[in-house]
């Protein structure tokens, strides 16, 4: 037989992005088809696209042909797979996936016969025994639909028993109605390796387990990839078949890049050009930020970006986002720029950012270069809630619900989710899976505890039968995709019908819909995406702005002094629980080092506690160099005016861009193609060839050994979640202003953070304790003044509101406020009357003292809230003699549990207050700095924060709050291990270790774990993990 | 006078009665199968370490590592109650299942007994079955609950101000109720009466009525008694120690025949013997008989007893015998026209277990196909002569020639070109003409009995279509086609 005959495509094949029906990744298959030499290999999920990108960019640079498919499931039951032809079939076939799937709850399709006639059009059908079910009327219909030539009689072979009864059917209708046979062989994972994570995923979709899935299992390994010669030796007796595969497969032209995609628009309202309208509205933008005469350097800058900007075509994208920027100022939401975006001056004069690109000389191409291919990003964050749900409504309502979407985001099985599913199917007890969870809660680092250890401290020893089954699958399992989420705030939109570019369906939240393809797949092909991200402290600002502004006292954040003393000074204290950003465990305890004496050291502040520059190993030189213990050096003199700024030490992205040009002498194309490696955390492939081109170039232009290493090293840490350095600057804008306004707004910030929790890093009741030690009382909820917000009161007393009940409906509360306006109650009874409520609502106003001005204590008012109310026309009602309740006040600790159990917070006295005297061997948090260096000491309280990140090595951060402040414990990973389920899962601890004073932070290393034996309150709430 | 007796933590004591070196270390009792399920009852030794009911599994295990969960069984809570009940008939006649692990006694006799007399006397026979009993006595019902449940011990009391600090829950209110007392600050029944009656019920409703009544004392109620256990047993503790087995049949057979006569007299059939025999060495052993045609014919009935004992060794004597038949009504059934009964099921019963006896118990019973790729893969499960034997799930049957099977497969080597090409057998052999194949299956794979193997249709020259197959590296031929 010819090498020519020998030739065979498989046409038929499922990823696991066929969710439980195929168990390898698209890349998989093209890596095992290039080994196998196929030539072409087309990519067949169920119901949808999701995989697609990702199985034509891995085959990108391969000598595999991917091709577009898709296998459909009809309403009847029967499964359809179709191949596209030609670009007006992938429109089709793209339209009636979002079709079928915006008209069904979220997970569900089905697409009727008789839609098939209107979107057959450029699409090949392949009828096997899944279309036909023994029936040849289906054959016939689908000849009638897509025409002879665009139907395929497809024969799999499986070496099964029974199986040629089927084929030889198939082969007779096939005769009968003159179509051609076409051989695949129905993949459903690469290799045989991937046969039992198939079955695994059998048992799951089938609710079952492996014991009790019999005949549910495949019969045998044979749905992997096979060779031409595999495939030809199967279908000696056709050999049609195989020929055919090698035809249909270069008949089907169409590929994945020819999308036809067009970003909308923007209609000018003077009808003059898209470029020419830009240009006016960013320099009148521009006058409005500099004023009527323009800083020197601003013309230049503006012109050279419009240029570029023009010519890449990119006007229209910058209209349309200074249009919703436009739309969120008109409807009063605080809206901001970020990510590279903030390097451009157009997009400061747009108002689109905050950042002045010229003032911090931020790079340029960061943001925008002649040899960008995709469109350029631009992020915007809005307050969370309903403010930004408000405008990505707005963006659905411009673009109607097939022109926009939010996009994916494919969530897969990790550590946790893969243990769980895997314990269901391998039918171990729920004692060791939840165990499991319960340990690994938030996942765990293999340097610490290999997947062996933590299953043996699950319940689940090594010699365990299953064990080693158990170790197969999780590797295998995890990292395929699980099922698709929605992208926080990513969203797609088009020129026409975005359906029928990328298949939509519903998300789980109501009116909103989604592309089956995540940002990257979106970027990869050409979409172009605005991100509307939430941020919560966005909200807090908005929301403390309003209330200065109701108060007398407004504020415009844009006006606020960049050099307040104040601000920097509590800044360097660590005073920051609440604000953005510098919040965190790890921030808190750079700030006494870092010592941010201006705004720039707030962007470097912001960027230097993220794991890039971490694993870098860029933070301590830095913060070295910064204290002065270590003197300020350059990797190269050429990179001095590159790096003068960060003391020699690269910090930003543009800083790795800029070294690139100056020591390698990248071109524009080059950089572009080093930026996207950089931004683009999927790809090491990428990142490699990247790298690899810079070495080659720095050893070429004489560049020392260990330079280039530093260079390359500090790189690839970037591709890390290193920050760009104008994003960098647009969080410090955030970090800035929540700490201006916490040190000179402090009742109305906290007010603000109040009611717009959970967000940030720490609880309610956290907040609450910080805002006491800052002189800001916060008092309880009374139904005679307390609003739905918390609300100020005066300048240091915020008065809770009713948003802080837990299961308080928002109608209750509007009920009782619409009362209360009308005019103030006189009494229990008269509340009782006038504000309908269910009695449990009513408990727990009553519970937590917000009925104490309408009664004498709690107790009375629970006593009164049980009592059946008097009709409103009992004439004896005032004649009836009002009895004092019997019931006793509640105690304090009382109070403090009702207070934790209604609203999760206190405003009382801290629990840890209520039991300080049972532990008299225990350090008070405010105690803490009196103790020398190496004491040992016990530290006990409520954990606020439990914090284990990627980059400590294992080393577990702990914060344990009581009345005085909050203790820092750190825990080594052989301490946490010995106490693992006890540290993440007791509400109070009390730790036994050995005080650390380093620059100015004190941390107690513990020795020893344990849960406080005497706890106050059940539990409360913590930052775990996150 | 009455007389309450409570099992604390009933389901936990059930749990652990076969356990009882258990009850003194921190174990949980879970709900059954129940995910995530809270904690229902802990022992002492767990309470002491904050291990108490509502916390989940997981959290009892950061207090106590060591802490050993257990599932509420309901089948040991079961026998628990019998055990109850069965103590409180010792007592009195009058006896009331009041709830899980608690029941009521009158004593009405004009000769009451001491009450703790009585109570030491009940309290050792539980000790014995490793339960721990509190016992209340008291002119009411209810009274003599609350005061068992004052106690760890057993307490008389003659009036309800004599309990005013038992804590309300001891009342049994509603979880609604007892949370709103829990919030009011209400802990015990002086409280709860001081509130007042009136007041109560203003807030609570009628609910409060009872809860009050009782906490005061004012509810007389007779009891819901139950009928006495019709106990058909019979036994004997032989003077001398029993080494042979005609005394032994010669006294079974006059149990059987005494039994038989109390069913008849009740109109009852026997449905099951249970056959007890205590060895010198204080070792029991025990064998139930199911008999599937109930009834209470003698030479049946012993004649099952006798086939058994005719295979029974025992390494000690015997010195006490117990057979307890369990009654039923007589079987009422009308067969329809064409079908056909067994004609004596307790004979085909006897016929099984001398089979039983002869090859195992995992080598008698109706096979059933497993649902598995694997080819001939069954199990053999208890005869059941009213449900049909096939499994829905079953393989679905085969279309085309009929397959007769040899179990086992007879080994065979083959010779291969490409495809068998020949084949030798102790009784087959010949080249092989036509293959057809090969068929691949394969399994188990994940508990390390994974199996795979390869199978062909092959045409003996001359000779018959034969199904062989190649599992590691061996070939065997399965079976003949018709």
């Amino acid at each position: 037989m010819t090498s020519e005959r020998m030739s065979y495509a498989e046409l038929h094949a499922r990823s696991a992005f066929s969710f439980l029906r195929g168990s390898s990744q698209p890349a998989e298959l093209i890596s095992v088809a290039t080994h196998l030499d196929l030539p072409a290999i087309a990519l067949c999920d169920r119901d949808g696209l999701y995989g697609t990108p990702r199985f034509t960019s891995a085959a990108a640079e391969t000598g595999v042909r991917p091709i577009v498919g898709c296998e459909l499931t009809l309403t009847d039951g029967a499964i359809l797979p179709v191949l596209v032809e030609t670009p007006r079939g992938y429109h089709n076939l793209c339209t009636l996936l979002s079709r079928a799937h915006l008209r069904a709850a979220k997970g569900e399709c089905a697409i009727g016969w008789e839609e098939l006639p209107e979107f057959a059009e450029g699409l090949v059908a392949l009828a096997g025994q899944s279309t036909l079910r023994g029936q040849d009327a289906p054959l016939v219909e689908l000849i009638r639909t897509f025409g002879p030539k665009n139907v395929f009689v497809e024969l799999q072979r499986h070496r099964l028993r029974g199986e040629e009864r089927t084929i030889r059917q198939l082969v007779a209708f096939a005769e009968k109605y003159r179509v051609p046979l076409l051989a695949t062989n129905g993949v459903d994972y690469a290799t045989a390796e991937g046969r039992p994570a198939l079955d695994a995923f059998t048992c799951l979709r089938h609710h079952t387990h492996l014991d009790a899935a019999g005949r549910l299992l495949s019969p045998n390994s044979e749905r992997r990839l096979k060779t031409a010669g595999e495939m030809t030796a199967l279908f000696h007796d056709l050999p049609e078949a195989i020929t055919n595969t090698v035809s249909l497969a270069e008949r089907l032209t169409f590929r994945l890049g020819e999308l036809g995609y067009q970003f909308p628009g923007y209609e000018t309202p003077d009808g003059s050009s898209q470029e020419s309208f830009l240009r006016r509205v960013t320099y009148e933008g521009a006058h409005r930020r500099y004023g009527p005469k323009l800083p020197a350097k601003i013309p230049p800058q503006l012109e050279t970006e419009l240029t570029l900007i023009g010519k890449l075509g990119f006007a229209g994208y910058f209209l349309i986002v200074w249009d919703i920027v436009n739309f969120c100022r008109d409807q009063n939401i605080m809206v901001q720029g970020r990510g590279s975006a903030a390097n451009s001056a157009v997009c400061f004069c747009l108002g689109i950012t905050a950042v002045d690109a010229v003032e911090h000389e931020l790079l340029f191409e960061r943001f925008l270069s002649e040899g960008r291919k995709s469109w350029p990003d631009i992020d915007l964050d809005l307050p969370s809630g309903d403010r930004r749900e408000r405008v990505i409504q707005e963006v659905y309502r411009r673009y109607g619900r097939w022109g926009a979407a939010m996009t994916a985001n494919v969530i897969t099985y990790r550590g946790r989710s893969a243990a769980r599913e895997i314990g269901k199917v391998l039918n171990f007890p729920d004692s060791v899976t939840e165990r499991f969870s319960a340990l690994f809660a938030h996942g765990d680092f293999p340097h610490t505890l290999d997947l062996q250890a933590q299953m043996a401290q699950a319940g689940l020893p090594a010699a365990h039968p299953r064990a080693s089954t158990f170790a197969t699958l999780y590797q295998h399992i995890r990292g395929l995709p699980r099922h698709l989420g929605q992208h926080s705030g990513g969203m797609i939109i088009c020129q026409g019908r975005l359906g029928a570019i990328v298949p939509l369906e519903n998300a789980s939240m109501p009116n909103r819909s989604i592309a089956q393809w995540d940002k990257d797949d979106c970027a990869d092909l050409g979409i172009i995406k605005v991100d509307l991200l939430g941020l919560g402290m966005m909200s807090v600002l908005q929301d403390t702005v309003e209330l200065c502004a109701e108060r007398g006292c407004p504020v415009d954040l844009a006006r606020i002094p960049k050099d307040d003393k104040a601000t920097y000074e509590s800044m360097c204290r660590a005073d920051t629980i609440g604000v953005f950003q510098i919040e965190s465990r790890a921030q808190m305890a750079t700030l006494p080092r870092m010592k941010p004496a201006c705004f720039y050291d707030v962007a470097i502040e912001v960027a230097i506690i993220r794991p890039g520059p971490i694993q870098g190993g860029l933070m301590h030189p830095f913060l070295a160099r910064r204290c002065g213990e270590e003197a300020v050096s350059y990797i190269d003199d050429r990179l001095e005016p590159i790096l003068r700024r960060t003391l020699g030490v690269p910090l930003f992205q543009e800083q790795m861009l800029q070294i690139a040009m100056v020591i390698a002498d990248f071109s524009g194309d080059e950089i572009e193609e080093l930026r996207r490696a950089v931004s683009f955390h999927r790809s090491h492939e990428r990142m490699e060839k990247v790298v690899a081109k810079l070495k080659a170039r720095m050893r070429e232009k004489g560049v020392d050994e260990s330079k280039s290493d530093q260079i390359i090293s500090a790189i690839q840490s970037f591709a890390l979640y290193g920050f760009p350095e104008s994003h960098a600057i647009s969080f410090a804008l955030l970090a800035y202003a929540s700490t201006w306004l916490k040190v000179h707004r402090p009742g109305e910030f906290f007010a603000g953070l109040l009611n717009n929790q959970p967000m940030g890093f720490y609880s309610a009741d956290t907040l609450t304790k910080d805002a006491k030690r800052h002189g800001i009382r916060t008092r309880p909820v009374c139904v005679t003044v307390s609003d739905w917000r918390c609300t100020l009161e005066d300048d240091r007393t915020v008065r809770l509101g009713l948003c802080v009940v837990q299961g308080w409906q928002r109608s209750h509360g509007e009920t009782m406020l619409a009362q209360r306006s009308t005019r103030p109650f006189s009494s229990l009874d008269d509340f009782k009357a006038r504000v309908p409520m269910p009695k449990d609502a009513l408990r727990a106003l009553a519970e937590i003292g917000a009925l104490n001005k309408l009664s004498t204590h709690r107790r009375a008012a629970l006593w009164e809230t049980e009592r059946a109310p008097l009709p409103a026309d009992d004439l004896f009602a005032a004649l009836q003699v009002r009895e004092d309740s019997p019931l006793l006040p509640m105690t304090a600790h009382e109070r403090l549990t009702a207070d934790y159990r209604r609203t999760r917070m206190t405003t009382g006295p801290h629990p840890m207050a209520l039991i300080r005297d049972q532990l008299p061997d225990v350090w008070r948090a405010s105690d803490l700095e009196k103790a020398p260096d190496g004491t040992h000491v016990r530290i006990a309280g409520a954990v606020i924060c439990r914090q284990r990140p990627g980059t400590a090595k294992g080393f577990t951060f702990i914060s344990l709050e009581d009345e005085t402040g909050v203790a820092n414990a750190i825990l080594t990973p052989q301490i946490f291990e010995r106490h693992r389920l006890v540290t993440v899962h007791e509400g109070f601890l009390s730790i036994l270790g050995r005080v650390q004073h380093r620059h100015g932070v004190i941390h107690i290393k513990a020795d020893s774990v344990e849960g406080l034996a005497c706890r106050p309150v059940a539990t409360v709430d913590s930052h775990d993990f996150h | 006078m009455f007389a309450a007796i409570v099992i604390s933590d009933f389901a936990l004591q059930a749990a652990l009665r076969h356990e009882p070196e258990l009850r003194t270390r921190p174990v949980i009792l879970l709900a059954e199968k129940a995910s995530k399920a809270p904690i229902l009852q802990s022992t002492a030794a767990a309470r002491a370490l904050g291990i108490v009911p509502g916390l989940t599994a997981t959290q009892a295990q950061t207090r106590c590592p060591g802490v050993l969960a257990k599932l509420r069984s309901p089948t040991a809570e079961r026998t628990a109650t019998a055990t109850l009940l069965e103590a409180a008939f010792s007592a009195s006649p009058f006896v009331e299942d009041t709830a899980p692990g608690v029941c009521t006694i009158e004593l009405k006799s004009t000769r009451a007994p001491d009450p703790r007399e009585l109570s030491q006397k009940l309290r050792a026979h539980f000790a014995a079955l490793h339960l721990d009993a509190q016992l209340g006595f008291a002119p009411t019902a209810d009274l003599a609950l609350l005061a068992a449940q004052s106690t760890s011990d057993w307490r008389a009391i003659r009036c309800a101000s004599e309990l005013a600090d038992l804590p309300v829950a001891a009342l049994d209110p509603s979880p609604t109720l007892l949370c709103i007392f829990e919030k009011w600050g209400i802990r015990t029944l002086r409280e709860l009466v001081a509130l007042g009656r009136s007041a109560l019920v203003e807030r609570l409703g009628a609910e409060a009525l009872p809860l009050h009544a009782r906490a005061t004392g004012r509810v007389e109620r007779p009891l819901r008694c139950l009928p006495p256990p019709e106990i058909f047993e019979e036994s004997i503790e032989f003077e001398q120690e029993i080494e042979t087995l005609e005394p032994l049949l010669f006294i079974l057979r006059r149990f059987i025949e005494a039994l038989a006569q109390r069913l008849e007299n009740v109109w009852l059939v026997a449905a099951e013997l249970t056959l007890r025999l205590t060895l010198a060495d204080g070792t029991e052993t025990e064998r139930t008989f199911k008999i599937p045609s109930p009834t209470s014919q003698v030479p049946v009935l012993f004649g099952m007893l006798e086939t058994h004992l005719e295979k029974f060794t025992a390494a000690h004597p015997i010195i006490r015998l117990h057979l307890d038949a369990t009654p039923a009504r007589g079987a009422r059934q009308q067969f329809g026209l064409f079908e056909s009964a067994l004609r004596d099921p307790n004979q085909l019963y006897e016929t099984l277990a001398r089979l039983t006896a002869l090859v195992g118990d995992d080598r008698v019973g109706v096979p059933i196909l497993d649902p598995t790729h694997r080819p001939d893969a069954f199990r053999l499960i208890p005869a059941n002569f009213t449900a049909p034997p096939c499994a829905a799930d079953a393989a679905a049957l085969p279309l085309g020639l009929a397959l007769r099977r040899f179990r086992p497969p007879i080994p065979a080597s083959v010779q291969m070109k490409g495809r068998p090409i020949s084949l030798q057998t102790a009784t087959l052999r010949g080249p092989i003409t036509a293959a057809h194949g090969p068929m691949l299956l394969s399994g188990d794979w994940w508990e390390g009995r994974t199996w795979s193997r390869a199978e062909w249709d092959v045409q003996i020259e001359g000779g018959p279509l034969c199904r062989i197959y190649e599992q590691e590296g061996a070939w065997a031929v399965e079976g003949v086609y018709d």
